[in-house]
């Protein structure tokens, strides 16, 4: 539905408009993404997740196409209060927030905006609504007030507004950590506590380089061959037990003062730049499985597995996921290479399986 | 009376198939699952529309049991799809041909076909429902400065 865009539209353009208004541009998957937001704090939190990803202040046209066929996404951050002179905004806006429950499918999709290119979704609790028009390249992520983010949106800031442009752009979002070289890595997929962000920072200390611990993307450029690419530099613990094993982290972690349900979140990009990497191709998706046994052992596992850890648990969080999500992740998984990766409890013999493994693999 | 005549209870309803192994997410459940073998192949047939019938002959051609015990198996099996709203009732029917099933005259020993259900995503997939809006609604707050 294009009036929601328009009236969007209108509105960052009144609330953006102003002196102290900034933009960020990021390059994500190698598609240049720009962030406009007139209050400093919000560019402060909702970019330190991507900060690895930054690239030089925008030079391009603030909407279309940053170059003849590379599309450009420009997103506009605004908050509930900076006023919505246009009525029927204001109206929509505060309809949506005290009655969601009557607007909203039941993972958050606002049908009723949905159609041509545009999707919508709300997320109540920090009462979160994004708009992206996958047409005119715009995204409109709007919060109700100025409480803080949950962790989790600074940790994956956006994740749904981007996931659904950059679909759009060829590039799947996959719940999955990701270690690898510039020669190549591995994707890491399983659901929350199996030992994905574990294996990922028990790497740091290895010849392998951080792209992922929780979501990043897959893509084909040539068609032929898979590659990776770091989307967010946040690495996510369950606790204090799981801090323990990684004492040089213990220093940088982003939320000491975290409520009981919060995960540990430290953005990497702070303390580890030089041990982040953007993309790398894709040699072999691990499933890994705690073990409870002392070493760590790889062995081949069937494609349905792989699929299994990956696809339910990518699609989970992704307000407008679908069959064309799923088909896509099972594209990857076919493509392939497929192993459990069974974790022992001496972490430190992860990075030494996952590097024989590669080369065993580029053999 | 007719026999009934279902389908996948698409696009709530997802899937994709590996071989043996078929994976289906139930988008508005959040629960996902796994089937394999007859359970894999009778859940593909269904993206045709089908009745439980044709669906045994259909794994009749492929699975070494008669169409009675594949009936008899798929019984509990379609109950168990229905009520985790996997598939659902086809009011008016489209024409088609014959179900067609890949591997047919293989004599594939037959497993009860189950279904296994995976809830432990449900939180994730939808909504929270802890939404806190005072009974004056939005926008009312008096927020303090945002934390960065």
């Amino acid at each position: 539905m294009k009036a929601i865009v328009d009236l969007f539209e209108e509105y960052a353009e009144q609330s953006l408009g102003v002196p102290e208004m900034e933009e960020k541009q990021f390059s994500i998957g190698g598609f240049p993404v720009r962030l406009r937001f007139a209050r400093a704090s919000w560019g402060a939190i909702l970019t330190k997740a991507l900060d690895h990803l930054r690239t030089e202040a925008p030079t391009a046209p603030t909407r279309g196409p940053a170059a003849p066929g590379r599309r450009q996404l420009t997103i506009s951050i605004l908050d509930g209060l900076q006023p919505q002179r246009n009525p029927l905004l204001r109206f929509y806006l505060k309809t949506l927030v005290d009655q969601w429950p009557d607007y909203t499918g039941p993972r958050g999709e606002l049908l009723h905006l949905h159609g041509g290119s545009v999707v919508a979704f709300y997320h109540p609790g920090p009462d979160i609504l994004s708009v992206v028009d996958l047409e005119a390249d715009l995204g409109f992520f709007w919060k109700r007030d100025l409480s803080p983010l949950p962790y989790y949106e600074a940790g994956s800031p956006m994740r749904g507004l981007l996931h659904a442009w950059l679909r759009k752009q060829g590039l799947q979002f996959v719940h999955g950590g990701a270690v690898g070289t510039e020669s190549g890595g591995v994707l890491l997929a399983g659901k929350a506590g199996s030992g994905k962000s574990t294996s990922v920072l028990a790497c740091l200390d290895s010849g392998l380089k951080y792209a992922s611990d929780d979501y990043c993307m897959v893509g084909a450029p040539d068609s032929m061959h898979w590659n990776v690419y770091s989307l967010y530099n946040t690495a996510k613990l369950v606790g204090e037990s799981d801090l323990a094993k990684f004492n040089g982290l213990a220093s940088q972690v982003w939320n000491p003062q975290r409520q009981p349900d919060e995960k540990v979140t430290i953005f990497l990009n702070d303390s580890l730049p030089h041990k982040l990497i953007p993309q790398f191709p894709l040699r072999a998706i691990l499933v890994p499985v705690i073990t409870g046994q002392p070493d760590t052992r790889i062995e081949p596992c069937g494609a349905g597995a792989a699929l299994m850890a990956m696809g339910p648990s990518s699609l989970a969080q992704l307000p407008v996921s679908g069959s064309a999500d799923l088909n896509s992740i099972a594209q990857v998984v076919r493509g392939s290479p497929c192993f459990r990766l069974k974790l022992g409890t001496d972490l430190w013999q992860i990075p030494g399986a996952i590097c024989q493994l590669l080369t065993q693999l580029s053999q | 009376m007719p026999e009934i005549c279902f389908r996948i209870n698409s696009p709530s309803v997802i899937h994709e198939k590996f071989d043996d192994e078929l994976v289906a997410i139930n988008l508005d459940t959040g629960v996902y699952h796994s089937l394999s073998g007859a359970a894999a192949d009778a859940f593909q047939l269904l993206t045709e529309e089908a009745t439980q019938t044709e669906v045994a002959l259909a794994l009749a051609t492929k699975y070494a049991a008669s169409v009675e015990v594949i009936q008899a198996a798929l019984t509990p099996f379609f109950q168990q799809l229905r009520k985790e709203d996997l598939i659902c009732q086809v009011d008016v029917r489209t024409a088609r041909g014959p179900l067609q099933l890949a591997g047919g005259g293989s004599a594939v020993p037959l497993v009860a076909p189950t279904l296994e259900a995976y809830r432990d995503l449900q939180s994730l997939f939808l909504l929270d429902p802890v939404h806190e809006v005072g009974e004056e609604g939005w926008p009312s707050t008096a927020p303090g400065p945002p934390e960065a």
